[in-house]
């Protein structure tokens, strides 16, 4: 230790400084990992993405009453804990269990799984989903006739069900009520879309004359293929079913496909792109940039939370329709709950998910905090769904998306729906470059030529990907 | 006795240390490439060769994965489309960044570190900030560029900039320029202040103009950190993903101008589920990045060797 000897500093540890200095941090690091309080260990485990859900299963503090976590503890005696996580980190998680067989890993009980993910998950043949079949449950149970029938599709493969839904998502058509009667054009009265867009000019006639040239009638984005996609599943048209059974070149989905890029370019446009930005549309109805939206249950409570200045000023309808044979509404998103097969015990995480998504006590708790209509088709009776809603001059918004749900289309999910429609927004992308170029003579023979290259395309892919 | 033993012991100690210090050095590195580089890029190698079946289950398909990718148009629509976007942002990227470090290299320039900084910052938020942050200055009605152009052309404005197929892979570039121009402006700068003054004087001495010095003199000083830069920003553009993936909300955009290959890749691996043809799209691009790297290296050793 005398520092005039010559390895007076080496001595301090044998292995030298820079090496202590690691295994102290490493040491102080492992103490911190190891005398951290433990997440509480529970039950069951319930994987979630959405707050809106997790709030609904676990409360928000907000109300002194039990929460469906605690109504389940003091029934089923058991403890539950909501994760919530986000969309991708739940859906990489969830391919790793599934990949590895849930071997050294957290399984959880229940997930809830989106709409727009699901389709990956139902790549495998149907014995080597991820997901338990709950046909017998469902059966057993007797909730495959108190559930909208319709909304099983998208949870389903080839007729096995992988998942109970959350929602129904009916779309209807939310516009600015105040403005449309300022222009004197009365929009519930366009019962076709041709109508409506006749009517829609009509209200940008009115405000072009009154200094507004770029208030739009609709929100119709140029270049997504969203919307065109309700059209098209309002005409019972799914691109892909759930067989992969290709419908491009249906030629409903070329009028389609023209009628739509007429609306978003050209002499009879009537439609504008909303800001980017998650949730900006209801800033482009406030400033009444973009006076009416195509609007699903989430997005109307959304609304209804978010833009207190447009109480009184809208009204809802049905979305118009091409056909009488086509329904006035569609699906725009969702989530289902399933069970892993992974998970510890199935009985146990079935009789969790109906008490998280069917029972009475979770139509109550979701009522707290959203107004998205549920596919437990009794739960609609409750007089909560038909109250006239100040937001909408008194209208009752919830018995019209009651009326829509029924005449709900099917909707199906593969793991090629988004390719396909990628596909058809690309053929959508072209008709509008036409259709702005005024070279629109022969659209709808181009726009055939161009989904039949994109189904061939598409069949080609799906060849390949496919292994059943 | 005991002084001598403990003094031995020591000695035996050190050389321990001296034999196995390095190694546990490395150790770290080592352990962490291996489980979480090495171990992956073996899987999606043996990935890229299969068909995946179910949860568990795979079949070797040889090079069934690559030959698709020869006749997949999407692919070569990606490949276009990033390669297009490479070209663009080195060709704006380099100038801009070598020419933002020598004004901030001048000594006619006060308050340097503010402008340092200020340049930099864009690149401290990250490729996701940035695409939100450009999603709103593109906004057709309400976005700080069209209101710009409007004031500047006295005339209402509303470009569509995320709709129109032209202005797609342009929008993306502006962002990423917006990101990295002070990122590579500081390496740049850094290089700029280690070139020998005494060559400029020199070359003064010789008669020689701003041009003269900067060819003969500047390019020549700098030219191992801008062929770093070159070979740096090639990679990071051919790896492009966040910024067209939040800017257009997750899709390729008007016509599939702004897919890359990297969203081709995480399309077709986590929307599509087909982990072995994802895994030959990753491989590609790896061909495709050594390919570039190659030629870029061999056309600096050509320059060396001049």
């Amino acid at each position: 230790m005398n520092p005039a000897h010559g390895y007076s500093l080496e001595v301090t540890f044998p292995l030298g400084k820079p090496i202590l200095f690691m295994l102290v941090a490493s040491g102080v690091a492992g103490a911190i990992a190891a005398f951290r309080p433990a997440p509480s260990q529970t039950d069951l485990v319930v994987w979630t993405f959405t707050d809106l859900n997790a709030r609904t299963y676990r409360g928000d503090g907000s109300t002194t009453q039990p929460t469906l976590v605690d109504l389940y503890q003091q029934t089923a005696g058991q403890s539950v804990g909501v994760k919530l996580i986000g969309v991708q980190a739940l859906n990489v998680r969830l391919t790793s269990i599934f990949d590895n067989g849930g071997a050294n890993t957290e399984v959880p009980d229940l997930v809830e799984i989106e709409i727009s993910s699901v389709g990956r998950f139902f790549r495998p043949p149907i014995d080597q989903v991820g997901f338990l079949p709950l046909n017998d449950r469902l059966a057993a149970s007797g909730w495959d006739k108190r559930l909208l029938a319709s909304r099983l599709a998208p949870w389903s493969k080839q007729g096995v069900i992988f998942g109970v839904p959350k929602d129904v998502h009916p779309v209807s058509l939310v516009y600015r009520k105040d403005l449309f009667e300022q222009a004197g054009v009365d929009l519930p009265a366009a019962k076709t879309w041709p109508e409506f867009q006749a009517a829609c000019l009509e209200f940008q006639s009115y405000w072009l004359a009154n200094g507004l040239p770029h208030r739009r009638a609709i929100e119709l984005p140029a270049a997504s293929a969203d919307f065109l996609v309700v059209m098209l599943l309002q005409r019972h048209i799914n691109l892909l079913d759930t067989d992969n059974t290709q419908h491009l070149t249906d030629d409903r989905v070329a009028d389609t496909v023209e009628f739509y890029a007429r609306c978003v370019a050209g002499g009879r446009s009537i439609g504008g792109d909303p800001s980017p930005g998650a949730n900006l549309w209801v800033r482009d109805l406030t400033d009444g940039d973009l006076c009416s939206i195509f609007a699903p249950d989430w997005r109307t409570s959304y609304l209804i939370r978010t833009a207190p200045d447009l109480a009184g000023k809208l009204a809802m309808m049905p979305l118009p329709r091409f056909d009488p044979a086509d329904a006035p509404t569609a699906t725009w998103g969702g989530t289902m709950m399933a069970i892993p097969k992974q998970a510890r015990d199935p009985e146990k995480s079935w009789k969790l998910l109906q008490h998280l998504s069917l029972s009475p006590a979770s139509m109550n708790a979701r009522l707290q905090y959203s107004t998205i209509l549920p596919p437990v088709i009794e739960a609609w009776d409750d007089p909560r769904w038909h109250r006239p809603d100040a937001m909408f001059s008194g209208q009752r918004i919830g018995e019209l998306y009651i009326a829509l749900a029924k005449q709900l289309p099917e909707r199906y999910v593969t793991p090629f729906t988004t390719v396909a429609t990628q596909a058809l927004t690309v053929v959508l992308n072209r008709a509008v470059l036409d259709v702005q170029a005024g070279d629109d003579k022969m659209l709808p023979t181009r726009i055939q030529g161009w989904l039949r290259e994109a189904d061939d395309d598409l069949r080609k892919r799906i060849d390949f990907g496919k292994f059943e | 006795m005991n002084r001598t033993a403990s003094k031995a012991t020591h000695i035996s100690w050190w050389g321990w240390q001296q034999r196995l210090s390095p190694y546990l050095f490395v150790a770290p590195f080592v352990l962490l490439f291996a489980v979480f580089l090495l171990y992956p890029l073996t899987r999606s190698l043996a990935l890229s060769v299969q068909k995946t079946i179910g949860p568990r289950d795979s079949r070797f398909v040889g090079a069934a994965n690559f030959r698709f990718l020869l006749k997949d148009r999407l692919f070569w629509l990606a490949v276009a489309n990033t390669t297009g976007y490479a070209l663009a942002f080195l060709l704006l990227q380099i100038p801009a960044a070598l020419g933002l470090a020598i004004l901030l290299n001048s000594q006619r320039i006060k308050a340097k570190p503010v402008f340092r900084f200020a340049f930099f910052s864009t690149h401290l938020v990250g490729s996701v900030f940035v695409a939100v942050l450009f999603s709103q200055i593109l906004s057709p009605r309400s976005g700080l560029l069209n209101h710009l152009l409007s004031a500047i052309t006295r005339r209402p404005i509303q470009v569509n900039w995320l709709a129109e197929p032209e202005l797609a892979l342009p929008s993306v570039l502006l962002a990423g320029l917006w990101l990295s121009i002070g990122y590579a402006m500081i390496y740049f700068l850094a290089a700029l202040q280690s070139v020998d003054q005494d060559l400029y004087e020199a070359a003064r001495v010789d008669g020689a103009g701003n041009w003269s010095q900067f060819w003969h003199v500047t390019l020549p000083g700098i030219r191992p950190v801008l062929l770093f830069m070159i070979l740096v920003g090639t990679i990071g553009a051919f790896q492009l993903f966040e910024l067209p993936y939040v800017l257009f909300q997750q899709s390729p955009g008007p016509l599939s101008r702004a897919l890359t290959i990297v969203m081709y890749l995480f399309i077709t691996g986590w929307s599509v589920g087909d982990l072995g043809y994802a895994s030959a799209i990753g491989w590609s691009l790896v061909v495709l990045i050594a390919g570039v790297a190659f030629v870029q290296w061999r056309l600096g050793r050509r320059g060396d060797d001049t």
